[in-house]
């Protein structure tokens, strides 16, 4: 692996590091406060708490499919 | 382990155990292992990739008459903990592993959890005992690792949502 793709590599395992907290911090707070908090948590950060806001809701869709059973 | 990967209900039979683990034996070597989380992590992600390549062969040779060792065993890896929809060719729980080997990359303790809970099937508690962790983390350890899997899964279009713990 050369430097560049290595760092790059790093640079993911962070940034999945960052969703995640940011995931849990969230995820149990009610749905219409999703946004808002992102947005406060991320003011600079749209991408990241775009990202995070789509794990939220697939969180909820998998849970949502398994209620269903 | 190996029997609770493989006797899980699913459209199709589930290869003998026995089959399972020897080739697991074969493919562990001499492998030396750190810890008790090192082992059990291994030895989930080794079956993972048997039961994967076995699947594989499946469908290059459904058309065949000769019977190759574990692909007339018909492999079944259940999606429905990730609520994904089942399919009967199986082709949902080929391509979930392979977005697990992606999530291994990223976060490999989620990855961990994640091969234990949805692959061999454990309980919380059997993984919290194999990875040497807490329930807790384990608990939110999946929680993030399933929506990861579901979103990379349906989020491409790559299979269909539905499925039932």
């Amino acid at each position: 692996m050369t430097l560049d793709s290595s760092a790059a590599a790093a640079s993911q395992v962070e940034r999945l590091q960052e969703v995640r907290l940011l995931f849990e911090r969230v995820r149990d707070r009610p749905r219409n406060e999703w946004h808002a908090v992102l947005s406060a948590a991320l003011p600079h950060d749209p991408a990241l708490a775009y990202e995070v806001l789509s794990l939220l809701v697939a969180d909820e869709s998998v849970i949502e499919s398994q209620d269903q059973s | 382990m190996a029997r609770s990967m493989l006797t899980r209900e699913g459209p199709r039979r589930p290869i003998d155990t026995t089959v399972l683990v020897h080739e697991l034996y074969l493919k562990m070597g001499g492998a030396s292992f750190e810890n008790r989380a090192h082992l059990f992590g291994s030895l989930v992600r080794m079956m993972g990739q048997i039961i994967t390549d076995a699947a594989r062969r499946r469908s290059r040779t459904q058309r065949r008459e000769a019977a190759v060792a574990l692909s007339a065993g018909d492999v079944y890896v259940d999606t429905r903990p990730l609520g994904i929809a089942e399919d009967a060719e199986g082709r949902a729980g080929v391509i979930a592993v392979q977005a697990l080997e992606r999530l291994e990359r990223l976060a490999p303790r989620p990855a961990s959890v994640a091969w234990l809970r949805f692959v061999a099937g454990l309980s919380v508690e059997q993984v919290a005992l194999c990875l040497d962790i807490s329930e807790r983390t384990v608990k939110s350890d999946w929680s993030f690792a399933r929506a990861w899997l579901h979103r990379e899964l349906t989020g491409e279009g790559l299979l269909p949502r539905g499925g039932a713990k």
